[in-house]
């Protein structure tokens, strides 16, 4: 008998009521070793994917491989073209200094996203080192925490 | 597998279910939320807290009040305690996760989700609880299979019932398992279906209800796709749920597209495609065209599907990719935008101005350099334009080869062949992507998707059985539209006229009698009265139609397949060609099954096939593009597209017409001129024809039995060149009307004069009929050649004429009986 058909069958006898008290006692034993086995195996390995789809979500949302690609492209292909017959001096440097601006508008808007996204990664990257130590160092922090309110609590 | 390497394997997931077990998903769920709100309402002291022993002078005035001072460090206790339960919650919950998210299918791969486990949570959770002395009795306790069985509208009572006056059990000894599809181990689907398989009695039990295996499977796999489809919501933190947010700057790169934006038709929000393990459709199709697209240069598409719903899906398959960032790179950030080809021509109206607007169009789009521009019916586009005398091919020519545009064109195949496929310019522009139209699984699928959408909203459960009743009732009553699309709006109708009904269960009933309502034309079980009508079917049709009795017999059989559901719901609900001479009776018999099956004879659509034979037959039957003007048939078939369809004479005909009766024949459906499908899939099709007839007289007089030479009529029909072997095979049955003889004659004769008999008492005037007067009429009948006709015509012609003259006269009084001897007839 394990303790599912424990759970789901409800013994009625009183020997397998006996057997399913004892099956679940185990139970509330058996579970810490197994969470502690999880906590720094799995559980760890949980933790770094979960931070590395985070970093990755910010990395996509932010289009950081795409703006640096075409960092030095004109915001929105907005151009303007030759359009007389033959030179015009006018119209040719008209056309230049419109061309660089959007070209410079386009870096400027790029770079303003390229460094807020670059502080976010940074951000969370910090933050996921922190979760570490609190992850590695959970039962210590669970039980100060505890401690500690406790102590407030029966101090004042 | 063996049960006993079953319950091994299951072991992988004995910590989460041992958490489980002492405390259960739901008590976590809610417990952590309670935790959560607490500590934020805890935080509050605590920040306060700090923020005194920090900066004492801002909080100096916190000295005021001795009894908040000296609460606060309580409080503060209180949130650390709070944290620490939260944080021990916190890690509980995903040691459990890491669990209960393996084995689990994700778009976007991910280390360790979706590795090879053995089974799903649901499986390993299943198993856990098994009394292997019972093992059905054991799963069939697990919600999730009794969450199924009330899918396939069995109740717990019926479930209980069940289990209690079983006879054998299936033990954990001899059950066993193989997985249907390695990748994710052993499902919840697996399970069920071993589950039908191995237990006997189970299985007949389902079958009692009327669920089949394929049934069975079917709602198991929509249970399973739902719990799987809910897992992924939860897990928000997975790249799948992450990457679907979308970025920012992905067009800042590219250029807008102005004008191009106001021909746009809206953009579709519903999901209709996910990588469910087995769901293949359009899968092939799709890697096609997404190759086509990603070359470098006339990377254009043109989608042909078999009826024109399914290049669409193909095109919206694309657009989700591309959302989820699944496509081939060099079609990443594109925009699919798919031009109201109606809209420019209306709103242009003349030729230059849309020329000039579709070429602007291409050039902005091409300046812009994200664009895939879907032209959803291409040929209507062209035939459009074409009004305005612009030649749209030719207009997008120079534009197709570019790299920086890709052109999606979509066409069904009837017009592909007509108007596409020999020209010049689609074949080297265009490459080809031949679209298979959705079976009924993908239907199915799809409806069972939308219903769960449904039932959240709307607290209505659909049963299984009425999503199938939905999808085939759209097949069959509804041909406007095409799969999987019309089921699926046929269901979204449904929704509010459910709720008016107060149906809450719906079952394959409900939405039957619904369809009806709407459609007219009954759908569900046989009723009972009907079911008199088509057990006595041969016996109503005797008291119109003398003789025949081999006709009768075979027509009514037909109907009865038909009606039963047995026939083929893709085709006519039936279809005779009547074969025999005139005035036997052909026209009187179909006359008399349109009252018998419909209640009325005018329920009778009669053509006269005579007098389509000019060239122009097809056109007049079924509308004609070039002039505008609506066909004979389409027309007729659209205000009563239930009844019986009569073509008499129908060898006289064209050899086109004959051709779309083919297709009627074998398909139940025909596209008018301009390309809409009209039903005929609730018709009795008959068609009349002497052909044959001299045949049948040769036989009649060398006192042969005309059943018995069947065959060789027939083969001399089709020798003589008035059907073609195909056509003849198409219909239900070729049925053989005997000349009427003798007896039968007489009978006729009878009939007919009680018919004038009746006719003459709505005048108030009683005709007695006598041997004399039957004897008379079966004079005119005697020539076999003509057969009863000559008999109706005496007594428009010369018995009526008679009355007339003694009403006239006086000699017969309203209210008097009367009867003409045989020297009144001379």
């Amino acid at each position: 008998m394990d303790l599912g058909t424990v759970l789901i069958h409800r013994p009625t006898s009183p020997s397998a009521i006996f057997i399913g008290i004892i099956v679940g006692v185990m139970a509330l034993f058996a579970f810490p070793i197994e969470y502690f086995v999880w906590h720094y195996g799995e559980g760890l390995r949980d933790f770094f994917r979960v931070f590395g789809n985070f970093l990755w979500a910010v990395y996509n949302f932010f289009s950081i491989p795409l703006l640096l690609r075409t960092f030095f492209m004109p915001w929105r292909r907005l151009q303007e073209e030759k359009k007389q017959q033959g030179f015009h001096a006018e119209e040719f440097f008209g056309n230049i200094i419109v061309n660089i601006i959007m070209r410079l508008v386009g870096m400027l808007v790029r770079l303003v996203t390229l460094i807020i996204g670059a502080a976010i990664i940074i951000i969370i990257f910090c933050a996921s080192i922190v979760s570490l130590v609190v992850w590695l160092t959970l039962p210590l922090v669970v039980a100060v925490l505890f401690v500690f309110g406790l102590t407030l609590i029966i101090n004042s | 597998m063996t049960y006993g390497q079953i319950k091994q394997a299951a072991s992988f997931f004995r910590p989460a279910l041992l958490l489980e077990g002492i405390i259960g998903r739901r008590a976590r769920l809610i417990i952590s939320d309670i935790l959560s709100m607490s500590a934020v309402l805890f935080a509050m002291p605590a920040l306060i807290y700090f923020l005194a022993i920090l900066f004492p002078t801002l909080f100096s005035t916190l000295g005021n009040f001795p009894t908040l001072a000296s609460l606060l460090p309580r409080l503060v206790g209180i949130f650390f305690i709070i944290a620490s339960l939260w944080l021990v919650f916190f890690a509980i919950q995903a040691f459990f996760n890491s669990y209960y998210y393996k084995a689990f299918d994700a778009i976007l791969k991910e280390q360790g989700i979706a590795g090879n486990e053995p089974m799903s949570f649901e499986v390993a959770a299943l198993l856990s609880g098994t009394d292997e002395s019972d093992i059905t009795g054991s799963f069939l306790q697990s919600l999730s299979l009794q969450f199924m069985l009330l899918r396939l509208g069995i109740d717990k009572t019926t479930v209980k019932d069940f289990l209690k006056n079983r006879k054998d059990k299936l033990t954990a000894a001899t059950f066993n398992l193989s997985s249907l599809d390695n990748q994710f181990g052993i499902t919840f689907v697996d399970v069920a279906l071993a589950l039908f398989r191995q237990d006997k009695e189970f299985s007949d039990f389902l079958f009692a209800q009327s669920i089949q295996e394929k049934d069975f499977l079917a709602a198991a796999e929509w249970v399973s796709r739902g719990e799987r489809r809910r897992k992924k919501k939860e897990r928000w933190w997975s790249r799948d749920a992450l990457g679907r947010i979308e970025g920012i700057g992905t067009d800042w790169a590219y250029g807008g597209a102005y004008i191009l934006d106001r021909y746009t038709k809206g953009q579709y929000s519903k999901i209709l495609f996910d990588d469910e393990p087995g769901n293949t459709y359009l899968k092939d199709e799709l890697e096609e065209l997404e190759t086509i697209l990603a070359r470098s240069e006339e990377a254009n598409a043109l989608v042909v599907g078999e009826s024109g719903g399914s290049p669409m899906d193909l095109v919206r398959h694309l657009g989700e990719i591309i959302y989820e960032g699944t496509v081939l790179p060099a079609l990443a950030h594109k925009r699919i935008i798919v031009l109201d080809a109606n809209k420019l021509v209306a709103t242009n109206g003349e030729k230059t101005r849309f020329e000039n607007e579709l070429i602007r169009i291409f050039e902005e789009s091409i300046q812009a350099g994200n664009i895939i521009l879907v032209f959803d019916d291409l040929p209507s586009f062209m035939t459009s334009a074409s009004a305005l005398g612009s030649e749209v091919l030719s207009l997008m020519d120079p534009y197709l080869p570019s790299d920086r545009i890709q052109v999606i064109a979509l066409s069904d195949k009837d017009r592909f062949h007509r108007m596409l496929e020999t020209n010049g310019m689609i074949t080297t522009r265009f490459e080809v992507v031949l679209v298979k139209d959705p079976d009924e699984s993908v239907t199915i699928r799809l409806l069972q998707d939308e219903a769960t959408s449904i039932e959240s909203r709307e607290k209505i459960f659909f049963s299984y059985q009425s999503i199938l009743a939905i999808a085939n009732a759209a097949e069959r009553y509804f041909t406007e539209g095409v799969m999987p699309d019309k089921a699926i709006d046929l269901l979204v109708e449904l929704v509010p006229k459910l709720k008016l009904s107060k149906t809450r269960f719906v079952t394959k009933e409900s939405v039957l009698s619904l369809v009806e309502k709407k459609t007219g034309i009954p759908t569900g079980e046989v009723k009972t009265v009907e079911k008199e009508k088509l057990l006595n079917l041969e016996a109503f049709l005797h008291k119109r139609v003398i003789g025949q009795n081999e006709a009768v017999t075979a027509i009514a059989n037909a109907m009865r397949r038909a009606r039963s559901g047995v026939g083929s719901p893709n085709r006519p609900m039936g279809s005779f060609l009547f074969l025999g001479p005139t005035g036997v009776g052909k026209t009187e018999t179909t006359k008399a099954l349109a009252e018998a099956l419909f209640g009325n004879e005018s329920k009778v659509i009669r053509l006269d096939m005579s007098e389509y034979k000019s060239a122009d037959a097809l056109d007049k039957l079924i509308g004609s593009f070039s002039s505008g003007k609506p066909g004979v048939l389409a027309s007729a078939l659209r205000e009563n597209p239930y009844g019986v369809l009569l073509l008499d004479e129908f060898e006289k005909t064209t050899k086109e017409v004959m051709d779309l009766f083919l297709q009627v024949l074998d398909e139940g459906v025909f596209s008018d001129m301009s390309g809409k499908k009209i039903n005929a899939r609730n018709l009795i099709i008959i068609a009349t024809s002497n052909a044959g007839a001299n045949l049948i007289w040769d036989a009649m007089r060398s006192g042969k039995n005309i059943m018995s030479l069947k065959d060789e009529i027939v083969d001399g029909i089709i020798k003589s060149g008035a059907y073609r072997p195909e056509l003849l095979n198409r219909f239900d049955g070729v049925i053989l009307f005997h000349p009427i003889e003798g007896e039968n004659l007489r009978q006729v004769a009878a009939v007919m004069l009680e018919r004038f008999r009746a006719r003459l008492r709505e005048r108030g005037i009683d005709l007695e009929i006598n041997d004399a007067m039957i004897d008379y009429l079966m004079k005119f009948g005697s020539d076999p050649k003509f057969g009863a006709r000559p008999m109706n015509r005496a007594i428009q012609d010369i018995i009526e004429q008679k009355v007339a003259n003694k009403i006239i006269k006086g000699e017969i009084k309203p209210g008097q009986k009367f009867s003409l001897e045989a020297g009144d007839l001379v």
